[in-house]
């Protein structure tokens, strides 16, 4: 009995489990199968596809570009930031760079359309968003 | 009697003294006394002391002459423009095809990766030597790398020197020059760049005792002389090296006794002055070595891209006695008319280079086999006029045109080869395509996020100068403005959505007692339908509707947002188009829709350097926010339709249906104007088609400029637009017949994107709901 009982519920839960709630239908309404070319889904906005592809080459540039801005040649390290950007258009690092750069350049309205450019572009790096978020709160602080 | 008698003897006497005058006459010996005799007079020396005074004085004008112009800058020089260096990195979207073009338009030499400017093809796999260049940001070395591609990508990039290699940098291609009133064009080499067999061979030819003589040697004069003497003819000059360049630089062609006394002393002092090196120097970029349409060849550096499409360091030892062959004559002996004059001249060259010691015999054997291995000849004096254009016009917002064509800048652009080829292409094929003589087409293409300009056909013939309609046609814009229209009502996400719905029954506007009454293409009414389906159909009386709703000054104000500098008529028309704008200015406004709302100038140059190779100035990309980008993300999305479902779809059915774009139609009154401007993931393009006179044309923006667009973007365009949508987008799937929410399985449901507060109340029963139609 105690297993036919079991039996039973689990029957039932799995049953459950592969159903579709019942929708309210209008009678009048019939829903027809979409060919795939009427609607359109976007792809996800994780997709970063143009970004993974040149990314040995923009980090090349990024690293080039740091060690420009130490040694103080702020336009080459912003001419090396720029060439990563048409490298890959979509990519927020180059932009934060180039923000933070345009920040040290004394160029504070670039500096902020920038970083909402860069922060626009960053999705599935947290860690660089974090870091321009931070860089937008301290720049609303100071201006 | 007496009388007579005296007179006699008179005559007699005067007759015998004129007889002795006469006698003398002859003698040179009496011309010597007398000369002398008149020297020795005191007069004479006074007139000899002015003669002397008047030589001293040209001299010293000669030396301030040859002084104040031989030091420093020497010649005025254009110039040059550049493309942009094409930099790769695995994962680059190119195909080694591609590749192979862009390094034969650079001059690669084909077959082996040993030296710089070669390269080597197996397959899928390029190995090349690249050359080095100087940029803005710094000195790209000469690599040797190993590329291999596949289905249209470089995956994989190594040197071969084993080191990592993430990028290379190739030297860009010269695209033009902006040259000087007098039309002499030359690229400077120092000597020490020179091969030295150049070098050797020319004073071989030319000057064989160049290093021994103080400018002028009396015994070439004398050699020369017997042997002109002996055929008849000129058949050898006596000039030095020294003599032929102050002919070429600093007189005239005038040959008279003054210019060659003029010539003897100027190279006497240029000897006494300069060294050398230095005279040899200024000869090898002041001999002027061809000519190209009204553009005067000068120096080696600059004929060896003339002749041979590379540089003087890359030359095999056949090109460069071809250069010194031409040194005696550029037009007897130009080798694209008279090639075989010039390959006998050339002959001659090395034969003497053997006589010189200079040349082995089996070298000079070989190079004799050589045929005269020319370059491709340009057409014309610029080879991207329209692209030229906007270069000039950007370049003298900052400098004056003195310093275009005298300083020797360097120009970096922005412009892509590549996409060039294929606008051009797009262009001349889509007219060819149409029955109308008359029909003419521009084109602008663009980086749809960086502004940077990538291509620019000016016309039907785009290699021929002349009007450029890409950016001085303003025509009427007609649909194309709708995006515009439709943006602003998006930003104000309290009142409209995509699904908004909008009436497109007739409408009147009336406006200072004038009515306008528009109508929809088709002349037909559909009733109320959702924003983005009025925008994907182009219905003309909807467009107006929303527009009226809105106001004319916030259309107006809103294409100022987006960058539009020229102020718009400020009237209800606008709201169809019924304004004049240029390829180049609507590419402008579609340029901040592409970029997500960032508004960036247009620009065509990236840097420039002096002719030192130092930088001089830098064109930053900036950007300024512009319009709001989740208003945009939304526009964005309805202009995606205008492809899906509106009056771009036969764009998508050559696209295919993932190839996603977005962008617009436009057709003005009487079809005059025929538009389509749209964008991809990696280009933005902005096409027209009309006639010059403004008359009525047969095609609409669908099938006049829209297949023009087509072609472009199937051959040149790789990503597919991919649009980001912020924290603040929220997506629903609405049915585009009511604009409600709508089942996804339903046959008209389409996804669409909200700003976070304006979307649609959901319930459980309309999520289900399909209309019937």
């Amino acid at each position: 009995m105690f297993r036919f009982a079991v039996t039973m519920i689990v029957f039932i839960l799995l049953t459950a489990c592969g159903s579709v709630p019942t929708i309210e239908r209008p009678s009048e309404v019939i829903i027809e199968e979409k060919p795939d070319d009427v609607g359109l889904r976007l792809p996800p906005r994780e997709s970063g596809v143009q970004t993974q592809k040149s990314a040995s080459a923009v980090d090349q540039l990024l690293v080039q570009a740091n060690s420009a801005i130490a040694d103080d040649y702020l336009e080459k390290a912003s001419a090396l930031v720029e060439r990563a950007i048409r490298l890959a258009p979509q990519d927020g690092r180059a932009y934060f760079s180039l923000a933070q750069i345009r920040y040290q350049q004394g160029q504070k309205n670039q500096a902020k359309s920038l970083a909402k450019k860069a922060r626009a572009l960053t999705v599935s790096d947290t860690a660089l968003l974090a870091s321009i978020v931070q860089f937008q709160k301290k720049f609303a602080k100071r201006y | 009697m007496a009388n007579s008698t005296k007179a006699s003897k008179a005559r007699t006497k005067k007759g015998r003294k004129n007889t002795r005058v006469d006698r003398r006459f002859w003698s040179p010996i009496y011309w010597l006394k007398k000369i002398v005799g008149l020297l020795f007079k005191p007069l004479a020396f006074k007139v000899y002391l002015v003669l002397a005074t008047v030589l001293a004085a040209y001299i010293v004008y000669l030396d301030a002459t040859i002084t104040s112009s031989f030091e420093g800058k020497k010649w005025q020089l254009p110039a040059r423009v550049y493309a942009r260096p094409l930099e790769l990195f695995e994962g680059l979207a190119i195909s080694a095809n591609e590749l192979e073009q862009e390094l034969k338009d650079l001059g690669y030499r084909q077959g082996s990766s040993t030296r710089a400017g070669s390269y080597y093809r197996s397959g899928n796999q390029i190995t090349l030597h690249s050359r080095g260049h100087v940029f803005w940001d710094g000195t790209e070395a000469s690599q040797q790398a190993r590329m291999t591609f596949k289905n249209n990508e470089l995956i994989q990039l190594n040197a071969l020197n084993k080191s990592a290699l993430p990028i290379l940098r190739l030297e860009p291609m010269e695209i033009g020059a902006i040259y000087p009133n007098h039309r002499e064009d030359r690229v400077l080499v120092n000597i020490q760049e020179v091969p030295p067999l150049l070098v050797a061979a020319l004073l071989a030819v030319e000057d064989h005792r160049f290093y021994e003589h103080n400018g002028v040697s009396p015994s070439a004069i004398a050699r020369a002389a017997v042997q002109n003497l002996k055929s008849g003819a000129v058949v050898q000059g006596g000039s030095t090296i020294t003599q032929q360049l102050v002919k070429n630089y600093y007189l005239t062609r005038e040959r008279s006794i003054s210019r060659k006394v003029t010539e003897a002393l100027m190279s006497l002092l240029l000897e006494f002055h300069y060294e050398k090196e230095a005279i040899l120097q200024a000869y090898l970029n002041e001999v002027y070595l061809g000519q190209a349409g009204p553009r005067g060849i000068h120096g080696f550096g600059l004929a060896s891209q003339h002749y041979f499409n590379r540089p003087l360091a890359e030359l095999s030892i056949d090109r460069l006695a071809l250069l010194i062959a031409v040194v005696r004559g550029p037009t007897y002996y130009d080798p694209w008319r008279h090639s075989e004059r010039a390959i006998s001249r050339r002959n001659r060259v090395l034969d003497i280079l053997v006589l010189r010691g200079l040349l082995t015999l089996q070298d000079a054997q070989w190079a004799k086999e050589q045929p005269l291995n020319l370059g491709k000849k340009s057409r014309s004096q610029y080879l991207f006029p329209a692209y030229i254009d906007l270069v000039k016009r950007q370049l003298r917002e900052v400098y004056q045109n003195s310093d275009l064509t005298s300083n020797g800048l360097k120009i970096y652009t922005s412009f892509d080869p590549r996409i060039q080829r294929h606008a051009e292409q797009a262009i001349t094929q889509g007219l060819a395509a149409r029955d109308d003589k008359k029909l003419q087409a521009a084109m602008v293409v663009t980086q749809p996020e960086t502004g940077e300009v990538l291509a620019i056909v000016g016309g039907g013939q785009p290699r021929y100068s002349g009007f450029n309609r890409a950016l001085d046609a303003r025509r009427s814009i007609g649909s194309v403005i709708k995006p515009i229209v439709y943006l602003t009502a998006l930003t104000q996400a309290d009142k409209y959505t995509l699904a908004t719905m909008i009436d497109d029954s007739p409408i009147t506007i009336e406006t200072d007692g004038k009515k306008w009454s528009p109508r929809n293409y088709d002349r037909k009414d559909h009733g109320k339908v959702p924003l983005v389906v009025a925008m994907a159909k182009s219905y003309n009386q909807a467009a107006a509707r929303v527009g009226d709703q809105l106001g004319v000054d916030a259309v107006a104000d809103v294409m100022q947002q987006l960058g539009l500098q020229r102020e718009v008529n400020r009237v209800p028309s606008l709201f169809i188009g019924a304004t004049q704008l240029s390829p180049f200015e609507v590419t402008g406004l579609y340029q901040t829709i592409a970029a997500k709302g960032y508004r960036t100038p247009l620009k065509a140059i990236r840097a420039v350097l002096d002719s030192d190779n130092l930088p001089l100035e830098r064109f930053q990309y900036q950007l300024e926010q512009g319009v709001e980008p989740d208003a945009i993300h939304l526009i964005q999305r309805a202009m995606i339709q205008v492809g899906r479902d509106g009056s771009a779809r036969s764009a998508r059915r050559k696209l295919g249906n993932d190839f996603i774009f977005a962008g617009k139609t436009g057709t003005s009154n009487a079809q005059r104007d025929s538009w389509f401007a749209g964008f991809t993931g990696d280009l933005l393009a902005v096409v027209w088609l009309g006639h010059d006179d403004d008359t009525a044309t047969q095609y609409t923006g669908a099938s006049g400029a829209l297949p023009i667009w087509t072609q472009l973007i199937q051959s040149a365009s790789r990503q597919p637009l991919l649009p980001l949508a912020s924290e603040d987008i929220r997506y629903q799937w609405i049915d585009v017949v009511t604009g409600r929410l709508s089942n996804k399985n339903c046959l008209s449901a389409v996804e669409l994107p909200f700003i976070k507060g304006s979307e649609l109340p959901s319930t459980m029963r309309e999520r289900s709901h399909c209309s019937s139609r």
